[in-house]
């Protein structure tokens, strides 16, 4: 085998440029230019894409942690405050002057009227009182006495049934009180 | 046909014969010949500065132009040696390019033909920094006749006409490498031989002769060696493709190696030999 057969992909001599009709296939640099600008902005484009959606991921994973994170926040609160609330009743109760309002009802009671039923309400500060006084000046008697006590104040009647049934026609009320406002 | 990979219709144009290829497909290997055919040519006298007439061919292409009008193809016409004639200008300092270096080239057919050359259509080839660079002329005459086969705008158009020696060398350019080698074209009556080395041209000879076989291929070689610098190498790269032999031989020193053409399908050796030229251009 000759040299130059050995030599096919050593490096290649320039092609003949001798045609006729075609111009020479010379470098087209005004569409080099025009490719080199294309792929300069391609880049620019691409990096600036990249960027955005860096930015658009970081924003993205940022809204994601805020948005996990309010519910379990909303649900402490709500049963933070409604332990809170609880608590604040449970307080409010432990501190009620039971003492001084019982002694206050058994003072105007002044034997003619039997307590029946006590319902404070804490959140109020009201205690609604159920009795029954052995006939209506009774029942007014006891309700003066009450309002003229230290414990209670806006003491008024709520509503009375005479006990028609009974032999003594007895009166059964419901009086109710504001306590522990007045100083 | 594909607006990607449109018809190519190659012709290979001598003195003897108009030879013609409708190539389909891609390029390269998938490259078929779809059509074929070789026109006979009366051979007419030489004319002056011993090149062959070219009449005979533009006629003969213009009929086979009337043939395929209106076919969308691309037309190349590869030119005999007969009409083409080579010089190698030598570089020259202060020229700017384009134009200049045209005129220059003009002016070194001027010095090696005289005033005939200035009815010659020039082109000159490119080259590496400070090396020769391979002219070649044809006659104007010649260049208007092929045009005028092939109106502009018109179908099918021609898109290249260029020297056997452009076709063959950029067929099998990459066998030359850097070595020192020979290249031979034969044809009936006329063999164009060049040298080069480490990618330079040093020598282009265009001879009208009986140039049909080794022997007097080392004739010219012993001849042509002492236009090249010492060390030119016995390798000869040989293209005769009116010769039916593959040509493998050893002459003197001269060592002979026949270049194969890539070619298509459909192509067969032994039948479509005058095609050879005009796929060169493949």
């Amino acid at each position: 085998m000759t040299r130059a057969i050995r030599n096919i992909f050593a490096m290649t001599p320039l092609p003949l440029e001798l045609d006729y009709v075609s111009a020479p296939r010379r470098l087209p640099w005004p569409g080099l230019a025009v490719l080199a600008v294309a792929l300069v902005t391609a880049v620019a484009l691409a990096w600036h894409y990249r960027d955005v959606q860096g930015k658009l991921a970081f924003l993205q994973a940022s809204l994601g942690l805020q948005g996990a994170a309010r519910p379990p926040r909303q649900e402490n609160t709500a049963r933070l405050e409604s332990e809170e609330r609880q608590l604040g009743l449970v307080v409010r109760q432990l501190t009620l002057p039971w003492a001084q309002m019982v002694d206050a009802l058994e003072r105007a009671s002044g034997g003619d009227v039997a307590m029946l039923q006590l319902q404070p309400d804490v959140q109020q500060r009201v205690l609604r009182v159920t009795a029954e006084a052995k006939d209506t000046q009774a029942m007014i008697d006891y309700l003066r006495r009450l309002g003229e006590s230290k414990a209670f104040t806006d003491v008024h009647l709520v509503s009375h049934r005479i006990q028609a049934d009974e032999p003594t026609h007895p009166v059964q009320f419901v009086a109710q009180g504001l306590f522990g406002a007045a100083p | 046909m594909s607006l990607l990979s449109p018809e190519r219709i190659l012709i290979a144009l001598t003195p003897f014969e108009l030879a013609y290829a409708r190539m389909t497909g891609a390029l390269g290997a998938g490259a078929r010949l779809a059509d074929k055919g070789v026109l006979a040519l009366q051979p007419q006298p030489a004319s002056e500065g011993g090149h062959g007439p070219w009449h005979a061919g533009v006629a003969a292409l213009s009929a086979l132009a009337a043939d395929i009008a209106g076919r969308a193809a691309r037309v190349t016409v590869v030119l005999s040696n007969h009409f083409v004639r080579y010089a190698l200008v030598p570089p020259a300092e202060g020229l700017r390019g384009g134009a200049e270096d045209l005129a220059y080239a003009r002016y070194c057919f001027g010095r090696i033909h005289g005033e005939r050359s200035q009815g010659w259509e020039v082109r000159l080839s490119g080259a590496e920094n400070d090396a020769a660079r391979v002219a070649s002329a044809i006659d104007l005459g010649l260049l208007q006749g092929l045009a005028g086969c092939f109106p502009s705008k018109a179908k099918p158009r021609l898109a290249s006409v260029q020297p056997y020696l452009m076709a063959a060398f950029n067929h099998w350019r990459r066998m030359a490498g850097r070595e020192p080698v020979w290249l031979l074209l034969a044809e009936p009556q006329r063999a164009c031989l060049a040298h080069m080395s480490a990618g330079r041209w040093n020598a282009v000879h265009n001879a009208r002769g009986d140039f049909d076989g080794p022997e007097q291929w080392a004739e010219l070689l012993d001849r042509e060696r002492h236009r090249v610098p010492g060390g030119a190498g016995t390798d000869v790269l040989v293209h005769a493709p009116h010769r039916a032999e593959i040509d493998e031989s050893q002459v003197g020193p001269w060592q002979f190696q026949s270049l194969i053409l890539r070619a298509p399908s459909g192509y067969s050796p032994l039948e479509d030999q005058p095609l050879a030229m005009a796929l060169c251009a493949l």
